[in-house]
């Protein structure tokens, strides 16, 4: 392209991104559960008329694969038979999803009777009708326990709603109210992305518009393969293990191969273990998000995740393994298992360039439930430390990688639930030691104020440490203990709590950097 | 300042007032000069303040790093004590975790205390009792306490604005008392506000009571004086403050600055009510440069003023937005500061020529108007989103700019939004001291409710510290302006809106009527409303205003030319969206009278600013020496 088109090129791709990024805060701000409008658990995203993304407003790095998945199945299926004013809804692991919770909602855009773009975006749905409230947990053994498939199907034609499929839809759910809410607010969501599409396209000529969607994705792929291009050609790598599946003891391996043949890039994840009879399989539009993280979180930060990151890309996945299950293989905690994966290819590019190596993070998700039936639900992600680099500390207390959710108020908490936290602080000692040392843990206590609550979790590295890099140590593991005296499992559904009882919830620390000379940890009171 | 003061009056006694605006707030926090602060807080929670949301700084970044907190994790203690959420008092504090602390911020020689206990915005009565005790003891200390400084619940954002509160108030403290020092003893006796985050100002002791009021108030003069120029005339505006490295830009609606209480200082939250202005990495000293896939870049980086630009040759290499400019010939190398810098364009020339249109095959002067596209492309975008996110569409809008580089861009950043008039104020360079003249005394109360019972007796409380401060100021009765509030939401929310609220309506009970209010503004805001849904009242806040504003609006414009007779000469300049140069009119805009028409394209030039008016756009100076620009 000519390097004037070029600049032009830019300038609309400034467009499209402020498009994606105002779905965004449409969808934050018209939707009603606080899962989508506090925690921001969705994301946004415009897509071409091959299904390629081209720009994404950047919320949750999972939610990415999940959108690419979905809209490329509705290419395929629905090919010559999408109508304008056509609204398409899907949430299947095994066509396009990741996990259930996550509704897709789909909207091609017209210009002259012909589809030039797909306007889509995914929220997490705080229920979705499955045994358990919530739908991920973590020992689920099929998907059938994990609530109601939607394969992708047009909630809206022409223009009008089928009412029907929503009522049916949203019957299945927990608090239908909320579920019909949110939905609704995801169609605007994707009309209000056409309606400034539209005004882009009058402005800029369908061209120009078109050929910049190209030269977007051009731009990515040019950007990635000169970064690959720096690193010495060659296999590396690395192997890690999840503390097991939930069901049965036993560690599952998460291995992964990168090689780098001069500037493309080709990833093996032979080795992996088996399918898994837990709900921590990882269907494959999950696994491209993760790999799409660690691409742009470990080579090139500010890299526009789109296409043109899959033309430079070869992914090996062996057949009935965790990371690529069989229907009706359970998939709902996924996201220990992609933390996992990412953790797995930071290690395996930490070999490629030692130079920019970092050490492991806590790569888990540890989720806690804490609810009475018909009372209330109160759910919350704990993040534990991050790895140290070869510049800097880990971080103390965060969300790493694929997740990226806030902790709700302390005084939120105490208002709204018969809880009480009696400390949430630093793990001292619990970041791996090194010339730099990984990040901290975190402990919450919390104490219950009423008999019979309910007491659900997931989390991971419970076992297995967080690895430490060059020489440093690994971080410390996370744990659950009860009343002071009993360690429970890391995969828990239905304990019951009564009146006074004490869970205190440790996460696990990051690993770790260098040999250390002096161990740096922070002193404790 | 006294010697600026004497350089504007030779007799200093006739200055009856002063109103200051300072960024001494931000730079304490950037440059980390402020007080040691010691904080004491509820046993189980010494970590809060780093936990914060647990978020990391940036998504996709391995390495990133948090900004250091305030307060150290050794200068933080501990005190044995509970309130519940409820307001009852679990546990009252540990006088000896008291008195350990004491000792403890002595031995550590802390300047600073800041307090905050779990739930205090419940139920102050804890943080109240470890205050006394330790005030007793701690006398030259400067003390900031939760509950007093902003009682609202969310106990990280809460505590980050009490800490950002106790690290400002010892350097704040001794920067005005030094102030008033040199002003008595130079005999000069006037009124002294000190300009605040909220668009309005305050006295010098209420600045020291909470100096974290402070920190945004660089940009808000400037929007504060949009607002009540241009406002009334123009219902919603949009202002645009370009200086050497950033942009701010900020709305007004329906006549008032849009206001948030969701601002962060170097990732620290700072829950004061603050005008919302938003800071784009974009200005006259932004870097070009071609980055790794081909695209060019411009700003966030710049060259500030030092080395500044590469046309200052003060060692600046990389092309900057002011070196595209002069290019363009949109800038006059001998105008800056009245020729006092002279630029130097064959230095612009070979730098853009290496950096930019050498790797991208272009023109030299496509180089410089690709650099223009790109900034113009920025600032529109991000001015596109803050007019969309607040329901409202750019045709209905204004656009005021000012700041040194904003009337240069202005009329291109119009054209992009479809904005159809642009004002450009008079001195636009130093537009925002204007804006501290047009500004009132103001403070605004919170505390957080949470259930009808405790309305009436918290609307009580509010209203005795209102009038605790206007004695304080010296409001006279009938220059006192109060405004209530309630930030309401439907019962499992975890979001709230702002509904103003008639006292007389609390008084009376009259919930009906505020609540009929939260479902209209709910659905105007999110497009559903839920008429049998239980609402829950989270906040109530006061907004006080005392009314001394200055009236500019009937200050007269004086031309130093004569009508008719004021081109100076014309230029050969490359406008960015045209391919052929254009011999432009140039005016020395002090020579131009008030209500005269001119014709794109032209250029007028000030000594602090020049604006630029576009071929086929066309522009006029109104009654009091603003420029108003058409685009066309």
């Amino acid at each position: 392209m000519e390097n004037v088109k070029k600049i032009a090129a830019e300038i609309i791709g400034n467009s499209l991104k402020t498009i994606a990024e105002l779905m965004g805060s449409v969808l934050v701000k018209s939707s009603f559960s606080a899962n989508i409008k506090e925690r921001r658990d969705c994301s946004t995203a415009i897509f071409d008329s091959r299904g390629r993304p081209v720009v994404q407003a950047e919320h949750i790095p999972l939610h990415l694969g999940s959108m690419m998945g979905t809209v490329k199945e509705i290419c395929d299926r629905f090919s010559g038979s999408i109508s304008r004013g056509d609204v398409f809804i899907s949430n299947d692991p095994y066509h396009g999803g990741t996990h259930l919770p996550d509704i897709n909602i789909v909207t091609p855009f017209f210009r002259d009777n012909r589809v030039v773009n797909f306007t889509a975006n995914i929220a997490h749905h705080s229920d979705i009708g499955s045994a358990h409230p919530g739908g991920i947990a973590g020992n689920a053994q099929s998907i059938y326990e994990e609530g109601l498939r939607i394969p992708p199907i047009k909630l809206v034609k022409k223009g009008k709603i089928d009412s029907a499929l929503l009522n049916m839809i949203v019957k299945n759910c927990r608090i239908p109210l909320e579920r019909k809410l949110d939905l609704e607010a995801q169609i605007a969501t994707n009309n209000i992305g056409i309606r400034y599409l539209e005004e882009s396209y009058n402005k800029y000529g369908d061209d120009a518009m078109l050929a910049s969607m190209d030269e977007l994705i051009d731009y990515s792929e040019r950007r990635l393969r000169s970064k690959l291009k720096k690193i010495p050609d060659g296999t590396y790598c690395f192997e890690d293990k999840l503390d097991d599946d939930g069901v049965s003891q036993e560690p599952i391996p998460i291995r992964a191969c990168i090689e780098i043949i001069n500037d493309r890039l080709k990833i093996d994840f032979s080795g992996s273990g088996p399918q898994s009879r837990g709900a921590v399989n990882v269907v494959y539009s999950a696994l491209l998000a993760t790999v799409y993280y660690v691409i742009k979180a470990f080579l090139d930060p500010e890299l526009p995740a789109n296409a043109g990151i899959g033309r430079v890309l070869e992914i090996i996945i062996p057949d009935r393994s965790i990371l690529n299950p069989a229907e009706p293989a359970a998939v709902g905690a996924r996201t220990d298992t992609c933390q996992r994966i990412a953790g797995t290819l930071i290690g395996a590019f930490n070999k490629a360039i030692p130079d920019k190596a970092v050490a492991g993070s806590n790569d888990a998700s540890t989720a806690v439930v804490f609810s009475k039936e018909n009372k209330f639900v109160y759910v919350e992600a704990i993040g534990g430390g991050s790895g140290a680099s070869g510049t800097s500390n880990g971080l103390d207390g965060v969300q790493v990688h694929i997740t990226n959710t806030s902790n709700l108020p302390i005084e939120v908490l105490e208002a709204e639930f018969p809880l009480r936290v009696e400390k949430y602080e630093f793990v001292p000692g619990s970041g791996g030691g090194g010339k730099l040392r990984g990040g901290m843990g975190l402990e919450r206590q919390i104490r219950v104020l009423e008999d019979d609550i309910m007491f659900s979790s997931h989390g991971d590295r419970h076992k297995i440490p967080p690895w430490g890099w060059d020489g440093g140590e690994n971080g410390k593991c996370g744990k659950f203990i009860l009343n002071n005296s009993t360690i429970l499992p890391s995969k828990n559904s239905g304990l019951l709590l009564n009146k006074g009882d004490l869970i205190t919830i440790i996460t696990p620390g990051g690993g770790g950097f260098g040999k250390p000379i002096t161990i740096k940890y922070r002193k404790s009171s | 300042m006294t010697a600026g003061i004497k350089n504007i009056t030779a007799d200093p006694s006739r200055i009856k007032e002063i109103r200051h605006g300072t960024t001494l707030g931000v730079n304490t926090i950037i440059e980390r000069k402020g007080a040691r602060v010691g904080l004491l807080t509820t046993y189980g929670f010494r970590d809060l303040l780093e936990i914060g949301r647990q978020k990391r700084p940036r998504l996709y970044d391995l390495r990133a790093v948090r900004a250091d907190p305030l307060a150290a994790r050794d200068m933080i203690m501990t005190v044995h004590e509970r309130v519940a959420a409820s307001g009852a008092v679990i546990k009252e504090p540990e006088s000896s975790d008291i008195k350990a602390a004491i000792s403890d911020f002595k031995k550590k020689k802390a300047d600073a205390v800041a307090i905050l206990f779990i739930n205090s915005y419940a139920n102050d009565i804890n943080e109240k009792k470890a205050f006394s005790l330790m005030k007793s003891q701690m006398k030259d200390v400067y003390f900031s306490i939760s509950s007093d400084v902003i009682p609202e619940f969310r106990e990280y954002e809460r505590l980050s604005t009490t800490v950002l509160n106790a690290y400002l108030g010892p350097v704040i403290k001794r920067y005005i008392k030094k102030l008033q020092k040199e002003l008595k003893n130079n005999s000069i006796n006037p009124l002294f506000f000190i300009c605040q985050s909220g668009g309005g100002i305050t006295s010098a002791k209420s600045t020291i009571d909470y100096p974290a009021r402070t920190l945004f108030s660089g940009p808000a003069a400037g929007v504060m004086g949009a607002a009540t120029l241009f406002g009334e005339e123009y219902n919603n505006l949009v202002t645009l403050d370009m200086g050497g490295t950033s942009t701010d830009i900020s709305l007004i609606i329906d006549h008032i600055p849009v206001i948030t209480t969701n601002k962060e200082i170097d990732g620290f939250p700072m829950k004061f009510t603050t005008i919302d202005v938003n800071t784009i990495g974009a200005g006259g000293g932004s870097i070009a440069s071609i980055d790794e896939g081909g695209f060019l870049e411009v700003g966030p980086e710049s060259a500030g003023s030092d080395p500044g630009p590469v046309c200052y040759c003060r060692g600046g290499e990389e092309p900057t937005l002011t070196d595209a400019n002069l290019i363009l010939g949109l800038l006059d190398p001998e105008i800056l500061l009245g020729g006092k810098v002279k630029l130097d364009i064959n230095e612009s020339r070979s730098a853009i020529n290496k950096s930019i249109s050498g790797p991208l095959e272009m023109s030299l002067i496509e180089g410089a108007a690709s650099i223009v596209r790109v900034i113009t492309s920025n600032i529109s975008e991000n001015i596109k989103k803050m007019i969309a996110s607040a329901g409202l569409d750019p045709k209905e809008m204004k656009l005021v700019a000012f700041g040194g580089a904003g009337p240069m861009h202005a009329a291109y950043i119009a054209k992009e939004l479809g904005i159809d008039e642009v004002i450009i104020p008079d001195n636009p360079g130093v537009f925002s001291a204007a804006g501290l003249f047009c500004s009132n005394l103001m403070m605004d109360f919170v505390r957080t409710v949470r259930g009808k019972a405790r309305i009436k007796p918290f609307l009580k409380e509010i209203e005795k510290r209102a009038d605790l401060w206007f004695e304080r100021e010296n409001v006279k009765k009938e220059q006192r302006k109060s405004l209530w509030s309630m930030d309401i939401r439907y019962y499992g929310q975890n979001y709230e809106i702002n509904i103003p609220v008639e006292k007389k309506d609390i008084i009376d009970g009259s919930f009906k009527k505020i609540e009929d209010s939260f479902h209209k503004k709910h659905m105007e805001a999110y497009g559903h409303r839920h008429m049998d849904k239980k609402i829950e009242i989270v906040n109530l806040r006061l907004r006080c205003t005392g009314l001394i504003s200055i009236d500019l609006k009937s200050a007269i414009y004086r031309s130093e030319g004569r009508p008719n007779k004021f081109s100076r000469k014309t230029r050969k300049v490359f406008f960015p969206d045209k391919k052929t140069p254009f011999k432009t009119a140039i005016y020395n805009k002090r020579l131009i009278p008030a209500l005269k028409k001119i014709e794109g394209p032209a250029i007028l030039e000030e000594i602090d600013s020049t604006i630029v008016i576009p071929p086929g756009n066309t522009a006029r100076t109104d009654r009091i020496g603003n420029v108003i620009i058409k685009p066309g």
